[in-house]
């Protein structure tokens, strides 16, 4: 009885509200939208792993990679050719070279990653290939890049249509970023939407001092695209919030101090 | 019931930063004061204490520094922010009472702060079955001069004690193994992959039969100039929907009868 109490009263954040749908064609190809970043200051790369090859199957495999432009629309699709066993370090910045120098994109985006092939293993078990691979950010030149993984199953791909896989929430819900931000510090919130209609995200940022309201930002995000919000001269320990009717509005932060950056999922 | 842990990892000390405050609205949690607790493990028996208390709304970094006389040296030092009171000591991993939320888990942040930077993930710790395993692809390996690549493996078990166990790593294209390891469980083991002779279109392959472990991978520069840290996936991550679990028992076998160690 305190179960079914339990649930009815849950029922509003989560009756046919799920963070994933399953998409109806099993054919499916699933993946993450992750977040490419060019500008004088940052690089972007990406790690391809052969899926089909880690199965322990045998043939020529490809992804097909396509990027989309701050608004969600599309502006680049390239097909990729996967080695078997090795590391393939894809050097975002550079493919996009000339749509950079032509000055057809901004700073940001966010772009998917579509494996050609389903192992039969995938098949049996119901499942569908999902990329959630490992975006690398290279900042300032440094020696170093620093990694994140992605971790929502946002977009999927049938022959040649694209499905958004991402739930939206029949009340507004609240990601409470667990994280202290510190004076001294800049942050960049980076924000995808992978819902099919345009969502609209309220980010809070709240003083750890008092509980109070520091600064406001009102954002729409496209479908399949990405905000950023630059958030600068943070003068005490804070904390944001992010609003949205997204099932899980989970943020990537960037951490700039100096010449140093780190980067993490929410 | 999560437990979370302060990370350690050369040319750098461990903080952890745990959040009284749920991280959406919608799960019901307990808005109140809760304990903050400190547990390790020793002699074979779990021991636990009280560092303080965390007000709802509130957070608090922990330094490895600030509780490195509590405990003996080399032990994994393990937080928690509990309703509960913990017993002080115990043969199994306390049961702790404490706020938890599915989309997404609670977390805290675990750093590594060197000198000149500070490197974090948002993470949490549960303790992992005794019969689990490990198998993990890694291409994190950063090369370049003064650049040092380790992995950390992250364990926690209910039962107390430091089990060894042996780490393979493995080339995931010609399936030799490169180095052979060995990790403690209920500790983070911080292995080299420097010394395996790995080059930079290598996809190095983690093994462990006898242990499951969070794989971090950290990099550093120049002593500790510029940080690099963040965990793989485990194989059911390569897919969604169905029998995910399923899927990864189907790859730890491959992979397993694939990779054959010493």
């Amino acid at each position: 009885m305190k179960n079914f109490i339990k649930r009815v009263r849950r029922a509003p954040w989560t009756f046919k509200q799920p963070l994933t749908a399953v998409p109806e064609d099993k054919k499916t190809k699933i993946s993450d939208l992750f977040v490419w970043r060019n500008s004088d200051d940052w690089k972007s790369s990406f790690e391809l792993l052969n899926i089909a090859y880690l199965f322990g199957e045998c043939g020529i495999f490809q992804v097909d990679i396509v990027f989309f432009d701050a608004e969600g629309s599309v502006f680049f699709e390239k097909t990729i050719e996967l080695f078997n066993g090795d590391r393939q370090t894809l050097n975002i910045s550079k493919i996009l070279e000339d749509n950079f120098k032509a000055g057809v994109v901004g700073e940001f985006g966010t772009f998917a990653v579509f494996h050609r092939n389903t192992p039969d293993t995938v098949v049996k078990f119901n499942s569908f290939v999902a990329e959630r691979g490992y975006v690398s950010y290279c900042y300032r030149g440094s020696l170093l890049s620093s990694y994140v993984h992605g971790n929502l199953d946002s977009i999927g791909k049938i022959d040649q249509n694209y499905v958004l896989l991402g739930g939206t929430s029949l009340l507004k819900r609240d990601y409470n970023l667990q994280y202290q931000l510190l004076p001294g510090c800049e942050c960049d919130i980076a924000l995808t939407n992978p819902c099919s209609k345009p969502q609209k995200v309220t980010i809070k940022t709240f003083s750890f001092n008092d509980g109070r309201i520091i600064e406001v930002f009102y954002s729409k995000i496209n479908s399949r695209a990405a905000i950023m919000y630059a958030l600068k001269g943070i003068s005490q320990p804070c904390r944001i919030s992010i609003e949205s009717r997204m099932i899980m509005a989970r943020p990537i932060i960037f951490i700039n101090k100096g010449d140093n950056m780190d980067v993490f999922h929410g | 019931m999560s437990y979370f842990p302060i990370l350690k990892a050369p040319y750098c000390t461990g903080q952890s930063t745990l959040y009284n405050f749920p991280p959406n609205n919608w799960e019901p949690i307990y808005k109140g004061s809760q304990t903050i607790n400190l547990s390790y493990s020793d002699d074979g028996f779990w021991h636990s204490m009280i560092l303080g208390e965390l007000e709802y709304g509130d957070c608090q970094d922990i330094k490895h520094q600030d509780i490195s006389n509590l405990m003996p040296e080399g032990a994994l030092p393990l937080l928690s922010l509990t309703q509960n009171e913990l017993d002080k000591t115990s043969k199994e991993l306390p049961q702790v009472v404490s706020n938890q939320t599915h989309v997404p888990e609670y977390r805290s942040t675990l750093s590594l702060i060197s000198q000149y930077t500070t490197t974090s993930y948002q993470g949490e710790l549960n303790p992992f079955p005794s019969k689990a395993s490990l198998l993990t692809f890694s291409p994190f390996l950063q090369f370049a001069n003064k650049v040092e690549n380790f992995v950390l493996l992250v364990n926690l078990e209910k039962q107390a004690g430091n089990r060894k166990v042996k780490v393979e790593i493995f080339d995931a294209n010609t399936k030799t193994l490169k180095c052979e390891k060995t990790a403690l469980s209920n500790n983070i083991t911080v292995i080299s992959l420097d010394d395996c002779g790995f080059s930079k279109n290598d996809l190095p392959v983690v093994i462990c039969r006898e242990m499951a472990a969070i794989p971090l991978y950290f990099s550093c520069a120049n002593q500790g100039e510029f940080l690099s840290l963040e965990h793989t996936h485990p194989p059911a991550s390569l897919v969604v929907h169905g029998a995910r679990f399923g899927v990864q028992k189907y790859l730890k076998d491959y992979w397993f009868s694939q990779c054959k160690g010493l």
